[in-house]
């Protein structure tokens, strides 16, 4: 396919199908650095404090958590919503853009894929442990009984997100894999031994053939056919948590869109995160370049943008209704007594991404680390906004107080942290960071060297191009 | 020919020796003999073989059922008559302890006590029964109970016990050895007394009341020559003064002013009247916050309120005026409240709840001005539970000082913690022979060298007679559990008589049956009134009122430096909280966790003190003070409380035990110190020290936030418009023609749902509840936790603002002026009254708070797993053994009365105090009611275990319930009545028709979740009465 040379390459310096199966196999046969070494260990040093917290938790009962009568979801459901939010960009990337043709994904989608079921594995943590007899969980599920008429509720939003949740770990985790495949084949051919066994069993027989391509372009079209619709789905069913209720502040028909677009929005700075850390920590520079980096800012500013309009939005809307527990919600909200966590999650949420409009911001590593941790806080922010503040004043105000967390909250917060990051260590040492195959489907089209050579085929000044485009795509 | 073959040629032959060997068993003689003798001789034989065997086998079956498994259950040898299985037994009986009196019905199940409601017969509290009264069925199961007589500290037998006794009794002078009681009120006991006393003239026999009424008693034996009370008829009164009286709260006889007191305030459409009542008083009372019109006054100049009051109603009625000092309270208080007594003359009452006699008397003689005697106060039978005189205890005390007394019993009384003289009781009491009879070691009766175990209430034959002419039996519904007595035992033994009490009992009303007149049937007589519990005759004292020397009165109020209008510093009143009343119940955690119906305030005692103190003193909730006053100084938590009189501090007594056990100990300070019969000491400093301490309270927010959760109206407003004060939302309905029509969900239930119509086929429950008649007293909090196996969680989980409580009562206050109008003030911030001009005009509203069994349950939807489900009979049930814990249903609760079970309340050790951890404690809990496990939902049913037996007690006698033959636990206990339940489904019955009353409303019915539960606007009182 022809690829105008004025694009922004999106593999720069000197490469080649080798040199590029060199860059990124590489770090999985050697032995990792002392980063990684250093990174492995603080994550699982948080991953023990999880253990701690929820063997305490589970061997207690929920009233180590900081919750009451009035507020009966806190932490719990503020970090199980925002892992699940986190969990969204890796569908978006891989299924969405893969329709769309995006070719940057490439760099990006399979750490995006991975966090997404590393997100999703830490969100389903809390659903789980958030309830009281969680050897009972498994009453949610439909299934055949002898109890006669006794089934799930399937009236009931957390029965929904039950489905929800596990279609979307299910087909992320096919996705991810399948995606792996020819990747899994490569680092194969290249071992010996042991290495080359577990390998070979994991990759499936693959054996680069023709048919095989072909099948593995029909699967992967499929499956992002089947995600896309989940990208909508998931938080839209996660947001009917809320919208269902009759509890003033989550009784609203906006939050479906508001929560998608949340979700991206944190997704997206959760894998701009990590890609300036892999980026570095890994020396794929080449591979993730600044253009990269610019273009999710880009998407960070757009659903910034719907998320901040949202806010404004149910502000209105509330002084619209007239009704005055809805509007005293927000007003509660903004000017009550959790304020600061209202005002956080405004200057994360709305403010910060604003400064992307910015090019040079845009493509700034430094800026955008910081504004994608930004974006995080202020994600979190959000969703302990609208969980706790509508929750600890409602209608009656004999029954308005006020939560605080536990250490046992803040260390299952703190632990989730640790066994994501454990994982995606792993992750990174045990799988390439970065779908091998397909970037060298782009290496014709989008590779600094190959941009050049069809410039001066064409006789096209690529500098002056660039200036004139202002390095659009 | 047959064809025979033979082994040998012996047996062919058939030769002797073969014919001979042939009947042997064995062809050669086995080694037996050489194999089992060791050698010895010894012979044995397979007779011997077989007996080894057996024996062996035996053994080895005898050793095997060493481990016989121990049957707990054994089943009755003689089943008896009276208890099946799952059905409760129910016995009337009487309540006292010395302070509470109640009649009431005891509730066992397979013979033990579970519950105890009020008699309905009892004129006294007419089926009402107060927290204290509903919790104390828990001091029966009580681990740190005595349960041996001992002496000095070492076990003994009652035998021994009464023998130390009998020896300090028999050889004494007259008069030297002190007899401490209670108030004695059982007929029974009085006779006992009497001869106890001829037996033994050593005996000075001295009634204390750790709350005394001795003010009253003197006065009117002054003025009446009968040392009681009269009747008070609260119910027959059009205005009502209470001058620091807390007659809902704990004055006298509260249960009963209760019942009468709501009585005179329901009006209706047909008569639009209610009582009138306006409260005086220094602290924010249970009884004000439910007054109409209420005033504040300064603690030290209430005898000064009283003689200007007494000199404005002399002034309207023409008699002489004291020579008092002239004193006005805001508003013109005094002189507008004596004009509307005299308006409503002959139907108003005055009540005062001071304890000094000289102001009791002024009390009197208003009352006698304003022609109350005989109407709203009638002596025909005079009120008479207590009888302790504070002058006699303290001579009491100054004798065992002087080392009149060579010994002491302290029979259920505790001078050493209750008395203001504690310390001197201790130091007196040390230097003398002590016995005491108890049910609980206490701070007295540690200094005894001998200790006798009392039988529980509930454990004892008795009588009582609360009132002239009103008699009430009291039997046992329970074996003694330890080897205790009751006091007539004990007075039996130490006469020497070998009676049973119960046959001492029975013939003492056989005397007295002659007496009223019961002729014949004895028998048939005496198992009525032990049925019914009660028996009440008309009394017949007659009484006039004897009029006073007022220069006399106002002298001796001069000289107590009591007619002082000087108002400098801060003064400090001790109060008592209708949970705690004055401690002796501290040990039962029910009320400790019961949250005090004003500050909503559990498992301590703090000092109160008024906004305007805490403002100029910088003071905020939970600031340890430093109190120094008379002499006495302590280290107190504040509370920021409005409704106080601005330069008034209070402490709740009760607290501060050393003795109460594992839930009462070292909880709060002890305020006895401070108790004066003229109400108040002057504090000398109150300094912060720096340090901090919580207040468990069980809601924080104290306004309405302009809510119109709770509806007012006001008695002038309702006569125009019954349906004043309680807008309803409704719905514009679009016709066929195109007119527009106005529907109210909340009155005709489904007309707007998306919901798929609920057919209630057979009955629907529904509950209302008169705001107007609710004091918010919370007897119905304790009952529902007695009910339903509520846990008790503990003063940190309340912090943590996790009690388990099923019913609440909602408390809010309103800050207006004048009463002119309800402003309703914005307090967003928690504990927080900044900016308010009156701090102590405070209007308070009361809600009771239960789950609402929504038609339309938001909780019911949202449960995962169908925990929650509702009804055909309009329940919303909860299932808890299919509950996961989701705790979704309690978010979307908008009345917020799901209680989750964070812990497991039944073992795990940081809730010590839950009555289920103990093996004796779980012998109280509700076997129709399940104990929740951790993690699962809990909340109201309506006391669905009732409905249930309710409905199977219809089907037996083959008809529908009668409506009110269903009680939920919250309304049968309620003194004032002021919740119904029953089936809306009945047109006829009570909740069906106040569910169309014009004041009927639900709470948040604009959410269309079709609430069972409506409630009745309140209406206020508030025009003063006009001549």
């Amino acid at each position: 396919m022809f690829e105008s040379p004025t694009r922004r390459p999106l593999i720069t310096g000197k490469t080649s199908y080798s040199q590029i199966t060199e860059d990124i196999i590489k770090p999985i046969e050697a032995k990792p650095t002392k980063w990684w070494y250093l990174g492995f260990t603080v994550s699982l040093a948080a991953l023990g404090l999880w253990l701690l917290s929820v063997t305490y938790l589970l061997f207690t009962g929920v009233g180590v958590w900081g919750l009451n009568k009035t507020v009966d979801w806190g932490w719990d459901i503020t970090n199980f919503v925002w892992w699940v939010g986190i969990g969204h960009a890796g569908t978006l990337i891989s299924a969405v853009l893969l329709l769309f043709r995006q070719k940057w994904r490439t760099a990006v989608n399979r750490s995006a894929e991975a966090m997404t079921i590393f997100a999703v594995i830490c969100a389903g943590s809390y659903p789980l442990l958030h309830a009281g007899r969680p050897w009972l969980i498994y009453w949610v599920f439909p299934l055949p009984n002898t109890y006669g008429s006794l089934w799930s509720n399937f009236n009931s939003p957390l029965l929904w997100d039950v489905f929800a949740i596990s279609t979307y770990l299910t087909v992320s985790l096919v996705f991810w894999y399948v995606g792996l495949i020819p990747d899994l084949a490569t680092i194969r051919d290249r071992a010996v031994g042991l290495r080359k066994k577990i390998y070979g069993l994991m990759s499936f027989g693959w054996n680069g053939s023709a048919k095989g391509w072909q099948r593995f372009e029909s699967v992967s079209l499929i499956l992002a056919g089947l995600s896309t619709p989940l990208v909508l789905s998931v938080h839209t069913i996660v947001s009917f948590d809320f919208a269902t209720s009759v509890i003033p502040g989550w009784h609203t028909t906006i939050f479906p869109p508001y929560f998608v677009a949340g979700a991206v929005f944190s997704g997206f700075a959760m894998v701009q995160t990590l890609l300036i850390i892999m980026r570095k920590s890994m020396r794929l520079e080449q591979y993730i370049t600044l253009n990269h980096i610019d273009v999710m800012n880009k998407i960070i500013l757009v659903t910034g943008s719907i998320v901040g309009s949202a806010y404004i939005t149910e502000f209105f809307i509330a002084w619209y209704s007239a009704v005055p527990y809805e509007q005293y919600a927000f007003v509660n909200r903004a000017f009550g007594p959790y304020w600061w966590a209202y005002w956080t999650m405004m200057t994360c949420n709305v403010i910060t991404p604003q400064l992307f409009w910015s090019r040079k911001l845009r493509r700034s590593l430094t800026a955008s680390f910081i504004i994608s941790i930004f974006v995080n806080i202020g994600m979190w922010f959000e969703r302990f906004v609208i969980i706790v503040t509508s929750l600890h004043r409602d209608y009656l105000p004999s029954s308005w107080l006020m939560y605080s967390p536990t250490w046992v909250e803040i260390g299952m917060y703190i632990g989730s942290l640790g066994l994501f990051f454990t994982l995606f260590f792993l992750f990174a040492k045990f799988l390439p960071v970065i779908a091998v195959a397909e970037v060298k489907s782009i290496y014709k089209t989008s590779s600094e060297e190959e941009i050049a050579k069809t410039a001066s085929k064409e006789g096209i000044n690529l500098q002056e191009a660039h200036a004139h485009t202002n390095g659009a795509h | 020919m047959e064809k025979k073959y033979w082994r040998s040629l012996d047996e062919l032959q058939q030769t002797d020796t073969f014919v001979q060997e042939s009947s042997r068993e064995f062809a050669q003689e086995l080694p037996i003999e050489s194999l089992w003798s060791d050698g010895a001789g010894i012979q044995s034989s397979r007779r011997d073989f077989l007996k080894y065997c057996g024996f062996g086998l035996s053994a080895a079956a005898l050793a095997a059922c060493n481990k016989t498994p121990v049957k707990k259950a054994i089943p009755f040898v003689m089943h008896p008559e009276e208890i099946s299985p799952s059905l409760p037994n129910w016995y009337a009986s009487t309540y006292f302890d010395g302070h509470d009196y109640a009649s009431v019905l005891v509730k066992t199940r397979e013979g033990r006590p579970i519950k105890l409601e009020g008699n309905k017969l009892s004129s006294l509290n007419q089926g009402g029964l107060n927290a204290r009264v509903q919790a104390s069925v828990l001091g029966v199961y009580d681990e740190e109970r005595i349960q041996e007589p001992e002496i000095e500290g070492q076990k003994a037998s009652w035998e021994e016990w009464l023998g130390e006794v009998v020896q300090d009794l028999s050889g004494a002078s007259v008069g030297s050895v002190l007899l401490l009681t209670p108030s004695v009120v059982s007929p029974m006991t009085k006779s006992l007394l009497q001869q106890l006393i001829s037996r033994y003239p050593a005996i000075k026999h001295v009634v204390m009341d750790h709350q005394s009424v001795s003010g009253i008693l003197e006065a009117n034996e002054a003025s009446f020559g009968l040392a009681a009370i009269p009747s008070l008829r609260f119910d027959k009164a059009k205005v009502i003064l209470g001058i620091g009286a807390d007659f809902l709260g704990n004055w006298v006889s509260p249960t009963e002013f209760t019942r009468q007191w709501s009585s005179g305030r329901r009006p209706s459409k047909e008569s639009p009247g209610m009582s009138r009542h306006i409260q005086f008083e220094t602290i924010l009372s249970l009884t004000g916050s439910n007054a109409d019109t209420r005033y504040t006054y300064r603690s030290s100049q209430e005898a000064l309120v009283v003689a200007n009051l007494y000199n404005a109603v002399a002034k309207i009625a023409g008699r002489n005026p004291l020579d008092a000092p002239a004193l006005e309270l805001a508003g013109n208080a005094i002189a507008q409240t004596a004009k509307e007594l005299w308006a409503a003359r002959g139907v108003s009452l005055v009540v005062c709840g001071s304890n000094v006699p000289e102001v009791q008397l002024l009390v009197n003689g208003i009352n006698d001005m304003l022609g109350n005697y005989g109407s709203t106060l009638d002596w025909s039978s005079p009120w008479q539970v207590l009888q302790g005189r504070d002058s006699q205890v303290s001579q009491a005390l100054s004798d065992l000082q002087s080392g009149q007394y060579k010994a002491v019993i302290i029979n259920q009384v505790n001078p050493v913690y209750a008395s203001a003289q504690g310390s001197s009781w201790a130091k007196a009491l040390k230097g003398v022979r002590c016995y005491g009879f108890t049910l609980r070691r206490n701070e007295s009766m540690a200094l005894c060298r001998a200790l006798a175990p009392a039988s529980h209430v509930l454990e004892s034959w008795g009588d009582a007679e609360p009132r002239q002419g009103h008699f009430s039996l009291m039997q046992p519904a329970i074996a003694p559990l330890f080897n205790s007595r009751t006091w007539d035992e004990v007075m039996l033994g130490l006469l020497g008589r070998q009676e049973k009490v119960y046959d001492v009992l029975r013939n003492s009303w056989i005397a007295r049956a002659s007496g009223l007149g019961v002729a014949s049937d004895f028998s048939a007589f005496w198992r009525k009134i032990l049925h019914d519990g009660v028996l009440q005759k008309q009394g017949s004292s007659q009484v006039t009122f004897k009029g006073f020397d007022s220069s006399a009165i106002t002298n001796s109020l001069k000289v107590s430096k009591l007619l002082e209008t000087s108002s400098k510093g801060l003064n400090l009143v001790v109060y008592s909280k209708l949970g705690m009343g004055d401690g002796r119940l501290a040990h039962i955690p029910w009320l400790q966790e019961m949250p005090d119906p004003i500050t909503k305030a559990c498992w301590d005692n703090y000092l109160m003190v008024s906004m305007v103190t805490a403002q100029s003193r910088g003071l905020k909730d939970g600031d340890m003070v430093r109190i120094k006053a008379d002499g006495v100084k302590q280290e107190i938590p504040v509370l920021v409380q409005p409704g106080l009189f601005a330069d008034t501090c209070a402490l709740a007594m009760g607290y501060g035990q050393q003795f109460a056990g594992k839930a009462g100990t070292g909880v709060g300070v002890n305020a006895a110190p401070w108790i004066r019969s003229c109400g108040f000491v002057n504090i000398e400093s109150l300094e912060k020290t720096g340090e901090t301490y919580q207040i468990a309270q069980t809601q924080t927010h104290h306004t309405i936030e302009g809510r119109l959760h709770v509806k007012e109206t006001t008695l002038t407003e309702y006569a125009a418009n019954p349906a004043s004060g309680n807008v309803r939302p409704y719905v514009s309905v679009r016709q066929d023609d195109g007119s527009t029509k106005k529907v109210y969900p909340g009155v005709s239930r489904d007309a707007i749902t998306l919901w798929q119509k609920r057919d209630y086929e057979g009955h629907h429950w529904a509950m209302a509840i008169d705001l107007n008649a609710c004091t918010g007293c919370g007897s119905c909090v304790v009952s529902c936790q007695v009910e339903n196996n509520v846990p008790v969680v503990g003063k940190q989980e309340v912090l943590n603002r996790r009690e388990m409580h099923w019913i609440r009562i909602d408390r809010y206050y309103n800050f207006d002026n004048q009463g002119e109008g309800t402003t309703t003030r914005r307090i967003d911030q928690e504990n927080e009254y900044s900016g308010i001009d009156k701090p102590d005009q405070v209007s308070v509203l009361f809600q009771p708070i239960m789950c609402h069994q929504c038609d339309n349950a938001p909780c019911e939807t949202v449960c995962p797993v169908l925990a929650t489900v509702h009804s055909s009979e309009g329940l919303n049930q909860m299932v808890y053994n299919r509950c996961v814990g989701t705790r979704y249903c309690a978010n979307n609760c908008p009345y917020k009365v799901r209680r989750f079970n964070w812990f497991s309340y039944i073992d795990n050790p940081q809730f010590y105090n839950n009555p289920a951890q103990t093996d004796l404690g779980r012998m109280v809990l509700n076997p129709d009611v399940t104990v929740r496990a951790r993690g699962v939902m809990e909340k109201c049913t309506f006391c669905v275990q009732r409905i249930q037996a309710g409905k199977l007690d219809g089907k037996r006698k083959g008809m529908r319930p009668v409506d009110g033959s269903i009680q939920t636990a919250c309304q049968e206990s309620c003194p004032a009545g002021a919740i119904v339940f029953g089936d809306l489904n009945d047109p006829q019955s009570e909740v069906s028709r106040l569910f169309l009353n014009e004041r009927t409303y639900g709470v948040v019915e604009e959410l269309n979740v079709l609430p069972s539960v409506n409630f009745l606007t309140k209406v206020r009182n508030t025009t003063p009465v006009q001549a």
